[in-house]
C-alpha cells in the first residue's frame, strides 16, 4: 500500500477511535499499529507493541516529568494558593481592579512552582472568584481572569507540556523552561493590562480591601473544604475557626516557600548547580517539606496520608502521560516508516511560500485541532509531524515550542473543550457560556501577545542563549 | 500504591545523588539505571488504576450526543480496538520480556543494573490493563454508567485527576 493512502486510513481511524470515547493512548497506538500493518506485516507491529511500551518510558531524562507532576501535587497539597492570592490581593489594592490584578499575579506565582494550567485555574479561582464577586466584579468577567490567568501555569516553568515537546521534538529541555519565562511575563502584563481597563469600566473603585485583615475573612472561609462549611457560615465564625490565618505569618511562609521552590527550579536551569532533572527532584523535595511543614498542625499521620495522597495522585497522572507517550511512539514510527515529515515538508516548500507564512498556517492549524484534543495529544500529534518541516525553513524549534504550548493554551480557554473554562464553570457555579463572553477579551490579548512573540523571537530566545541553548 | 512509592523512590535517587556528588565528589554507583527502570515500573504498576479510575484522557464530545444505543454501539467498538490492542501488547511485550530473561539482559555500566525484571512489570502492567478494559467493556455492555471523575474546587486528589499535565 502507499505511503499516502496508509496515512489517509491512519487519520481516519485514529479520528473514529477518538470520536468513540477511546482512551486517546489506545487511540494513537492504534492507528499507528495499524499504518504499521498497513506498510509492512504483523511481525513488525508485534515488534513495534513489544519493544516501544519499554524504550519510551525508560530514560533518565523523562524521570522530570513525574517530579514536575510530584512537585505539583505536593503544592496543591501544601494550599499554598490561599495564602498567595491574600498576598497579591493587599499588594495591588491601590490599582483599579486590584483583586482582578491580584488572581492574575497569584495565577503567575502558582505557575511558578505547578506546571498545570488546569490546577493552577482550579485552585486559584476557588477563592478569588468569590471574593472578586462580592466586591461587584461581573461573574463572567470574574472567572475569565481566572480561566485566561491560569494558562500560565504551563508557560512559566515548571512546565510539563514544555518538557514533553522537548522529548518530542529533541529540544534542549533547558532552553524551553527558560524560554517560557519572557512570554510568561509578557502574557501576565497583557492580561494585568486587559484586566485593569475593563475592571475601570466595570467594577466600582476602589475595588479591593483597605487592609489585610479586611480580605482574611472571606477568603480563610472559601479556603476551607466544602464538608466544613455550612450555610450559616459567617465571617467571624472563620475567623474563630482559622485563627492561625489572621497572622501575617502564614502568609510569609507561603510566599517564601514560592519563592524558595521557584528559585531551586531556576537554580537548577540556569547555573548548571545541578541538572534541569535534579533540580525538579531537588524542588520535589522542598515542596514536601513545605507540605509537611504547612500540615505539621493536623499530626504525623495527617501529613504522611498527605504524601501518601499526593504519590498515588501523581502515579496515576505520570502513567497516563506516558501511556500517551507510548502511543504516540508508535504513531511516530508509523509516520517515519511512512516517511509523512519528509513528504510533508518536500510538499509545502515546493509550494514556495514565504517562511513566515508557513508557521502561521501551522499555528492556525492548532485553533480547529484544539477545539477537539487536549494538550497531551495535540501535542503528540502535532509536532513529529511539523518540528522537522519549520526546522528546515530555518526557524528556531525552541522558539517554535513556545509558539506551539501558547496556541495549545489557547484551546484550554476557547470552545467547545475550554478545559480551564469548564473547570472554572464547575468550581464556581458561573454558566460556561457566561464564561466563554468573559475570557473573549483575553483571547484577544493572546493574538496580540503570540503576534509580538512570531515578530520578536528575541522574547523567547534571548534567555535561552544565555545559556547556549538558542 | 505500589507505583506511589516507585515516584517517592525516583526523587529519593536523585536527591540522594545530588548530595553524594556534592559531598562525595563522586556520583551513587547505579542511580541512573534504578532511575531509568523506575519510571518503567511507576508507569506500568499505575496504568490499570488510571483505567479504573478514569484518568486516561477520552474524549467524549460525540458520544455525550448521540442517542443512548449508538452511543453504546460507538463505546463498545472503542472497547473491543482497546481490547485487541491490549492483549496484542501483553503479547508482544511478554516475548520481549522472555527474550530478555533469556539472556539476563542488563544496562551496561559498573552496575549492571538488570533490565529483565522490569520487562516482566511491562507485561504485568498491560495484562491487568487488559482485564480493566474486560470489565469495563462488561459494564459498558449491561449500560453501567461510568461518570468522568469531577474537579471539586477543595480537593486536590480531584484537581489532579481532572487537571492531568495540562
Amino acid at each position: 500500500m502507499t505511503p499516502e493512502l496508509a496515512t489517509l486510513i491512519v487519520v481516519g481511524a485514529f479520528i473514529a477511535l477518538l470520536m468513540f470515547e477511546c482512551p486517546i493512548f489506545i487511540s494513537l497506538t492504534a492507528a499507528g499499529a495499524l499504518g504499521v500493518y498497513l506498510l509492512r506485516d504483523d511481525m513488525i507491529v508485534t515488534a513495534v507493541l513489544g519493544d516501544t511500551p519499554y524504550t519510551a518510558t525508560s530514560s533518565y531524562t523523562l524521570s522530570i516529568i513525574p517530579m514536575y507532576i510530584l512537585l505539583g501535587m505536593f503544592v496543591l497539597h501544601g494550599r499554598l494558593a490561599e495564602r498567595l492570592f491574600i498576598v497579591a490581593a493587599h499588594v495591588f489594592r491601590r490599582i483599579p481592579g486590584g483583586l482582578g490584578v491580584a488572581t492574575v499575579a497569584a495565577c503567575a506565582g502558582f505557575a511558578a512552582v505547578c506546571g498545570s494550567s488546569v490546577a493552577t485555574a482550579a485552585t486559584v479561582g476557588k477563592v478569588s472568584i468569590l471574593e472578586m464577586r462580592k466586591r461587584g466584579y461581573p461573574s463572567p468577567f470574574a472567572g475569565g481572569i481566572v480561566a485566561a490567568a491560569g494558562t500560565l501555569g504551563v508557560l512559566i516553568p515548571p512546565s510539563i507540556l514544555l518538557v514533553l515537546y522537548g522529548v518530542l521534538a529533541s529540544e534542549s529541555i533547558q532552553g524551553l523552561l527558560l524560554a517560557g519565562i519572557g512570554p510568561g511575563i509578557l502574557t501576565t502584563l497583557a492580561y494585568i493590562t486587559v484586566t485593569v481597563v475593563i475592571a475601570r469600566k466595570v467594577v466600582a473603585t476602589p475595588d479591593t480591601p483597605d487592609s489585610l485583615a479586611d480580605v482574611l475573612p472571606d477568603v480563610t472561609a472559601a479556603s476551607r473544604p466544602a464538608s466544613v462549611q455550612t450555610a450559616q457560615s459567617t465571617a467571624t465564625e472563620t475567623l474563630v475557626d482559622v485563627p492561625q490565618q489572621t497572622s501575617r505569618w502564614p502568609l510569609i511562609r507561603a510566599v517564601s516557600w514560592i519563592g524558595l521552590i521557584f528559585a531551586v527550579i531556576i537554580l537548577g536551569i540556569y547555573s548548571g548547580i545541578f541538572t534541569v532533572v535534579e533540580s525538579a527532584a531537588v524542588a520535589a523535595v522542598v515542596a514536601l517539606v513545605m507540605m509537611i511543614v504547612e500540615s505539621w498542625s493536623g499530626g504525623m499521620r495527617r501529613g504522611l496520608r498527605k504524601l501518601l495522597d499526593a504519590a498515588e495522585e501523581a502515579a496515576a497522572v505520570t502513567s497516563m502521560s506516558f501511556a500517551i507517550m507510548v502511543g504516540a511512539m508508535v504513531l511516530t514510527f508509523f509516520l517515519v516508516l511512512g516517511q509523512v515529515p519528509t513528504h510533508l515538508t518536500t510538499w509545502v516548500l515546493g509550494m514556495d511560500l514565504p517562511p513566515t507564512l508557513v508557521i502561521i498556517a501551522l499555528l492556525l492549524l492548532l485553533v480547529p485541532m484544539g477545539m477537539f484534543l487536549e494538550s497531551l495529544s495535540l501535542l503528540v500529534i502535532f509536532v513529529p509531524l511539523t518540528h522537522p518541516l519549520v526546522v528546515t525553513l530555518g526557524f528556531d524549534g525552541i522558539w517554535y515550542g513556545l509558539l506551539v504550548v501558547k496556541l495549545i493554551e489557547l484551546s484550554l480557554i476557547t470552545p467547545p473543550v475550554g478545559m480551564n473554562v469548564f473547570v472554572v464553570a464547575g468550581t464556581s457555579n458561573i454558566p460556561p457560556e457566561k464564561l466563554f463572553r468573559g475570557v473573549l477579551p483575553f483571547v484577544a490579548a493572546e493574538a496580540v501577545v503570540i503576534s509580538l512573540l512570531i515578530a520578536f523571537p528575541a522574547i523567547t530566545l534571548w534567555l535561552p542563549s544565555t545559556v547556549g541553548s538558542a | 500504591m505500589l507505583s506511589a512509592l516507585g515516584i517517592v523512590v525516583i526523587m529519593v535517587v536523585i536527591v540522594a545523588d545530588v548530595i553524594s556528588r556534592t559531598t562525595t565528589g563522586g556520583s551513587l554507583v547505579g542511580a541512573f539505571p534504578l532511575v531509568e527502570e523506575t519510571v518503567t515500573v511507576t508507569v506500568f504498576l499505575a496504568i490499570a488504576y488510571g483505567e479504573r479510575t478514569k484518568t486516561h484522557v477520552r474524549i467524549s464530545l460525540l458520544t455525550n450526543r448521540l442517542p443512548g444505543p449508538v452511543a453504546m454501539g460507538a463505546r463498545l467498538i472503542a472497547h473491543a480496538v482497546a481490547l485487541l490492542i491490549t492483549a496484542w501488547i501483553f503479547k508482544a511485550c511478554l516475548g520481549s520480556a522472555m527474550d530478555s530473561f533469556e539472556i539476563r539482559e542488563f544496562h551496561e555500566g559498573p552496575a549492571a543494573f538488570p533490565i529483565w525484571p522490569t520487562k516482566m512489570v511491562v507485561v504485568f502492567g498491560a495484562g491487568l490493563l487488559f482485564l480493566e478494559f474486560l470489565a469495563s467493556t462488561i459494564k459498558v455492555m449491561f449500560g453501567v454508567e461510568q461518570k468522568d471523575p469531577e474537579i471539586v474546587a477543595d480537593d486536590p486528589t480531584s484537581i489532579a485527576s481532572t487537571a492531568g499535565v495540562a
